[in-house]
């Protein structure tokens, strides 16, 4: 009798507890259900999620995208206007070009005189972090926190940049991949099997050779890879893949001479002292870089290149006949196979905001991170979300998109990161690609270079 | 007396109405030129990024400066330029002022115009159209030397081409100095044409020992300036190279912008400007010492 009345009673609290949690779940997904907001972006509807501060007002943000970025921007700031627009809550832009300013010295000009944005985002991390590590952008563990906004599920690699002493400073938007470009129809032509693409150096050099055409008067009509082409301004991208990492924030020590950064500076010195670095040159020196119709890709004078996921709407605008398949960037020993460094384009929120137009611009950073806000600029670009489920919910993935589904494998890979963060980082990158260049062009020691270059930034960020 | 007190309380109250006049100006040039001035022979002394407060260092700024390399790399490639870029323009724009001139020749002024209209055009639109221009596979520069079996480097990737590349660019936008010599050259006594002329001297005779030597006080207000155009030489390079390949392109003003604005070392940028400013004084006070500024001919 008593074993039944226990049994009676467990049960009938099971069912309570059972009741009770349902109706909070249905409280909750309710609640969220009233925070839903359906709002234009663009020509099209989207539903967005709003949070109620319980303040008013505007902020300032300085916007860093240029071109289709930038139309695709205002319509993201419009939606946040549309969404707000009944807390009175309103985004004031300014398209700042230049990394908003963060290349050029404006942000740096703004900051010194008391007039910058309340919000920013910047596509240069680097530089960036540089800017953290000066004081100039506020922390925003607390601002985050009151927004409720959980950047703990972000990608580690992602976390690089956003920590600066165990504190949150910059927030990914989103981030990129690097991989390798190929020409399956160069590679057919030189009897490669581009389902078979190169997942070694040494494969990646057999290919490279393969593609090279030289003609009778010494001239190259094609050469397989440059290793150099779009390198750009990422200057650590290549040597990280490698198995590099040019700074310990462990030890605060600079390290450019290590065996993975040799193995890097050799295979670029052996592609310059193989073909003449100016007959390199003419295929490198074009008018618009990588977006534009005489990129080298797209002429098909070179075979492969090494970029992010961003050439792919370069090649659909500009070269749309142009066949393409991409693949992890292969890697000597001791490298990071399948891996990547992520190019992030950042939020950042000056030191000094006001705190309420921070949490306003916190509620921005938050609007942004939404995978419905995100969409285009996923589908545009084939730029990637900061949190590995996010991937679920992008079109590309639904659609089975192989190439998305390759990015994601490679943006999950552990050894990912983003190399060189410091407190000299600007300055470090600068003058790494200055001495890659001496490597190239005037043939000069990659050790003896980088250990002067390794000794002179080092000094220099102990002087910090 | 009483006169004499009288016209010395007129020139005070004169004097303090000219200052009260002139005051606004006097305060904008306090302001914004004498205090900057100021401020960056202070902060040249300093450990300085802008944002933070600067700290005092000494002459290390001063002393850093020369030990480093890209600091040296741009001393050496704005040298260059001077020492030969500069002299390149300065003759061919003389002597295209001289046939532009030259009264045997009929319809210049169309000539003229088409000198000048380069400086028209925007300095960045410039930029771009160069690195067409200089492209290695398609520019116009290398499909012309093409005609003549020349196989043009790939200027702006080139390291031993890429100034020279910076000079032709030089070259086409000296319209404005061509202007500035074609008015010296009205200053020419017409007198001593008609007696070299009497005398049989031909054209070139004529213009190495008339016109040049009488056109030397605009060649040197010419060469000054393209001097000072030097050591500002910031958006082409800045534009067609970022400094590269190789920091072969990385002239002064460009280094000192980055220091300044990209680095965080504005104290280290100040003290590069504050060299910039003596050595470029030096260097003008010797041209004036060479074209004997301001003494009659026959010294």
């Amino acid at each position: 009798m008593r074993r039944r009345t226990i049994s009676m009673l467990t049960a009938l609290a099971m069912l309570t507890m059972t009741m009770s949690s349902s109706v909070y779940a249905e409280t909750e997904d309710a609640a969220a259900a009233e925070n839903m907001k359906t709002v234009h972006m663009g020509d099209r509807e989207i539903q967005v999620e709003v949070t109620d501060p319980g303040i008013k007002g505007n902020f300032t943000y300085w916007s860093c995208f240029t071109g289709d970025s930038a139309t695709w921007d205002q319509e993201r700031i419009d939606a946040f206007n549309e969404a707000y627009a009944d807390l009175g809550i309103q985004c004031d832009v300014q398209f700042v070009p230049d990394g908003a300013g963060i290349n050029n010295g404006k942000l740096l000009s703004a900051l010194a005189g008391g007039t910058a944005p309340d919000l920013l985002i910047t596509d240069n991390p680097t530089s960036a972090y540089q800017y953290v590590a000066e004081g100039s952008f506020m922390p925003l563990d607390e601002t985050l926190q009151k927004i409720n906004l959980d950047v703990s599920a972000f990608f580690d690699g992602c976390k690089d940049v956003m920590y600066y002493n165990d504190t949150c400073y910059l927030v990914p938007q989103d981030t990129n991949v690097i991989m390798l470009y190929y020409n399956p129809d160069i590679a057919t032509e030189c009897g490669l099997d581009p389902e078979n693409p190169p997942t070694t150096l040494d494969e990646l050099n057999a290919w490279s050779d393969a593609m090279t055409v030289q003609e009778d008067d010494g001239s190259y009509s094609r050469f397989g890879l440059i290793p150099w082409l779009d390198s750009g301004n990422d200057a650590f991208v290549i040597p990280f893949i490698f198995g590099a990492n040019p700074y310990d924030k462990e030890t605060g020590k600079i390290d450019l001479t290590s065996d993975q950064m040799m193995k890097y500076m050799s295979w670029v010195q052996s592609f310059s002292q193989k073909y003449d670095p100016e007959k390199i040159g003419a295929f490198t020196s074009g008018l618009g870089g990588m977006f534009s119709p005489d990129h080298p890709f797209m002429t098909g004078k070179v075979g492969m290149t090494i970029t992010g996921n961003w050439f792919s709407e370069a090649l659909r605008q500009y070269a749309p006949d142009v066949n393409y398949k991409v693949c992890a960037v292969p890697v000597p020993e001791g490298g990071r196979a399948n891996s990547t460094t992520f190019g992030c384009n950042v939020f950042a929120i000056p030191a000094n905001t006001d705190p309420e137009k921070a949490e306003l611009a916190g509620l921005f950073i938050k609007f942004c991170e939404q995978g419905s806000v995100n969409e285009d600029n996923f589908t545009q670009w084939r730029s990637i979300p900061v949190i590995d489920a996010a991937f679920d919910d992008v079109g590309l993935t639904k659609d089975g998109d192989p190439m998305y589904l390759l990015e994601r494998q490679i943006a999950n890979s552990p050894e990912n990161g983003i190399p060189a963060l410091c407190a000299v980082s600007a300055e470090l990158s600068t003058q790494f690609q200055t001495a890659r260049e001496q490597v190239i062009y005037s043939g000069a020691d990659p050790q003896e270079t980088l250990q002067a270059l390794q000794d002179t930034m080092q000094s220099q960020l102990d002087a910090k | 007396m009483n006169n004499k007190n009288k016209t010395s309380r007129m020139r005070k109250a004169e004097a303090r109405n000219g200052l009260l006049f002139i005051l606004p100006w006097i305060i904008g040039l306090a302001l914004f030129t004498i205090y900057p001035i100021a401020s960056s022979l202070y902060y040249s002394f300093c450990n300085y990024s802008v944002i933070g407060k600067p700290t005092f260092v000494g002459w290390s700024n001063y002393t850093n400066l020369f030990k480093d390399k890209t600091f040296l790399a741009s001393c050496k490639n704005t040298l260059y330029m001077i020492c030969i870029g500069v002299p390149i323009t300065t003759f061919v724009a003389v002597w295209i002022s001289i046939f532009l001139d030259s009264k045997k020749l009929k319809h210049t002024g169309w000539m003229r115009v088409v000198f000048f209209i380069p400086t028209l055009v925007p300095t960045v639109v410039a930029c771009l159209l160069w690195i067409w221009v200089m492209q290695p596979d398609t520019g116009l520069v290398n499909t012309i030397l093409g005609y003549f079996g020349i196989q043009g480097p790939g200027w702006l990737s080139s390291v031993k081409w890429a100034k020279p590349a910076f000079i032709l660019m030089m070259i086409w936008t000296c319209g404005n100095q061509i202007i500035i010599y074609l008015a010296g050259l009205q200053d020419v006594p017409a007198t001593l044409y008609d007696a070299a002329a009497i005398d049989g001297a031909g054209f070139f005779r004529t213009a190495n020992s008339i016109t040049i030597p009488l056109l030397r006080p605009t060649i040197l207000y010419n060469v000054v300036t393209l001097i000072i155009g030097v050591f500002q030489w910031f958006a082409e390079p800045y534009i067609m190279t970022e400094g590269g390949p190789s920091n072969a392109t990385m002239f002064y003003s460009l280094y000192l912008y980055q220091n300044a604005f990209q680095f965080f070392k504005m104290g280290y940028a100040s003290a590069q400007a504050w060299i910039m400013l003596l050595v470029a004084m030096a260097i003008i006070l010797v041209l004036f010492k060479v074209f004997k500024f301001n003494q009659p001919e026959d010294q």
